[in-house]
């Protein structure tokens, strides 16, 4: 098999990244989005760049991965209501493995090793643009959403035209 | 950052792709892929449901989760069974990767090696003909290391041998002047570029990688890693293999798992003395070592080209090493700390710079694509009242 000489000599969780990393380098995934490690020598801390006013999401990974999800956290912390108040993105996708003890979400919505950065970039792409306000992060912003769509709005793009000086 | 160009992507020894005008090749490719680890499946076997992975990724993760990662149908590690026939489609795939991506690639190439003149007159004498592969060489220096395995008759006595060897003969007549031997994938042969002797069927590959010198090449080859491992595995089994001394055979059943939770460190100590590894550590370091080491072992079980026991020793520390070092960048103790407010506001100081690139990065490239007029609306993401 290729490779096996260098495989002895990175974890398993960088090398699975390297892979993924060389996928969405070749194929990448849509032109509004892009990902890579932030320093050249830690392939466990990458930068995802989504164009439009969505801020710097950054991916930490563990060191037991794929086996458990990354975190993704949205840097300035960005108002939706699947976004926790300090960034932390919400999302069933990203969850540890195995059953919530509340039966909020099924299986099947959670991380398992079959799932990479490439599947969690489009769920967070989707989720963007459609805020899943009933299993929000952020409380207050689930109900603004759901009662006061309009300043809803207004407020992420207050927030947006902040973050961006203009 | 220049996505193509990661230095960390340079330690990747990875086989070219297949260009894109071939997805049924692509397809096939990725079909032999654990969807696991991303990787050609290594002692491939089938759980319940039907998937199949990497013995040893299926095993960690259900060691974490009792579910299969495709399809989430519950499983447990018993019903893990050796898939055969996957594992020796993988091997052949393997195998037969290079010669693909050689017949796949432009012409002008491909003509451009055949053209090469040989340059050794006298190995003509080692030629012969037979109803196998062919592949071909310029001769040059491979003369003597070439072997053939088909019964070799000298070219004079082939006009017995009736019309199928005539038609052959033809067809050879047809191509360029060139010596025709008759070679398996594991013959050697220069390569047609820099003239570095290595294994036939590594060439595509090496070629493929701008000709870097034979040695790591080699190392590359599958064949040759089995050929070691052979011979590893027969040491193991005449006891040469377990280095301790200790007069104990270590024997070649699946492990039964212990119980973590109710194990002494003495008990997992004991353990891990019969398997002749490191002992020390706390409870956590010895249970992740003996977790860890009996995946490897049993997986180790599941293929039919087993590594040697001081081999899965080697990778047991490598993996522990490196876990370590991967553990000692501070990012597992990173994701506890996003969990807290003041980790998330310390985390977000030390990344404003980053940011800011970035921000700057994306508005002169919205900048640039309005100036340029092409902008089609939905790419000027940013709104400003």
């Amino acid at each position: 098999m290729f490779g096996n000489s260098t495989r002895a000599q990175t974890s398993t969780a960088t090398r699975r990244l390297m892979k993924e990393y060389r996928d969405l380098t070749a194929d990448p995934l849509q032109d509004t989005i892009t990902a890579g490690p932030v320093s050249e020598d830690n392939m466990l801390e990458w930068e995802a760049l989504i164009q439009g006013p969505e801020g710097t999401p950054y991916l930490v990974f563990p060191s037991d991965y794929p086996l458990n999800p990354f975190t993704m956290t949205f840097d300035p912390p960005l108002l939706h209501p699947n976004i926790y108040p300090n960034g932390v993105v919400c999302i069933s996708i990203l969850h540890p493995p195995g059953d919530d003890p509340l039966h909020y979400e099924s299986a099947s919505e959670r991380w398992s090793p079959v799932q990479g950065v490439r599947s969690v970039l489009l769920s967070v792409l989707s989720m963007l643009a459609e805020p899943n306000i009933e299993s929000g992060a952020d409380v207050e912003c689930c109900k603004l959403f759901r009662d006061n769509k309009p300043e809803f709005e207004r407020r992420v793009r207050e927030q947006v035209n902040n973050l961006l000086g203009i | 950052m220049d996505m193509s160009s990661h230095p960390l992507l340079a330690v990747i020894d990875e086989s070219p792709p297949f260009p894109d005008k071939y997805p049924q090749l692509k397809r096939l490719d990725r079909s032999v892929v654990c969807q696991v680890c991303k990787e050609p499946f290594t002692a491939p076997v089938s759980i319940s449901c039907g998937h199949s992975f990497c013995s040893q990724c299926i095993r960690s993760s259900l060691d974490v989760s009792k579910k299969c990662p495709s399809c989430n149908e519950n499983c447990s590690e018993g019903s893990i069974r050796r898939n055969r026939a996957l594992e020796e489609i993988t091997d052949a795939w393997d195998e037969s990767r290079p010669t693909l991506i050689e017949l796949t690639r432009p012409a002008p190439t491909s003509t451009s090696l055949r053209k090469r003149p040989a340059p050794e007159p006298n190995s003509k004498a080692s030629s012969s003909s037979g109803p196998y592969k062919r592949v071909k060489t310029n001769g040059s220096g491979s003369g003597s290391q070439s072997r053939s395995v088909s019964p070799s008759k000298p070219m004079s006595k082939d006009g017995s041998n009736g019309h199928a060897r005539d038609h052959e003969e033809d067809e050879e007549e047809e191509e360029d002047e060139d010596e025709i031997q008759e070679l398996t994938e594991n013959d050697e042969a220069p390569c047609p570029l820099c003239q570095a002797t290595m294994p036939i069927s590594s060439i595509p590959l090496h070629i493929e990688k701008g000709c870097p010198p034979p040695k790591s090449t080699k190392k590359v080859n599958g064949a040759a890693g089995k050929g070691n491992q052979k011979s590893d595995w027969k040491k193991v089994f005449s006891g040469q293999g377990l280095g301790s001394g200790k007069g104990k055979e270590v024997e070649m059943k699946r492990i039964t798992k212990p119980n973590y939770a109710l194990a002494t460190p003495a008990e997992l100590r004991a353990t891990l003395a019969d398997y002749s590894l490191p002992t020390a550590g706390d409870k956590p370091t010895l249970t992740s070592r003996l977790q860890e080491w009996i995946i490897l072992f049993n997986a180790n079980l599941d293929t039919s080209h087993p590594s040697s026991l001081s081999a899965l020793r080697a990778k047991l520390a490598e993996s522990e090493s490196s876990r370590k070092r991967d553990k000692e960048k501070g990012k597992d103790e990173m994701i506890n700390q996003l969990g807290t407010k003041e980790g998330m506001e310390k985390y977000a100081k030390e990344k404003k710079g980053e940011f800011e690139r970035l921000k700057k990065e994306i508005m002169e490239r919205d900048k640039r694509r309005e100036t340029e007029g092409s902008g089609t609306g939905k790419e000027n993401a940013i709104e400003v009242d």
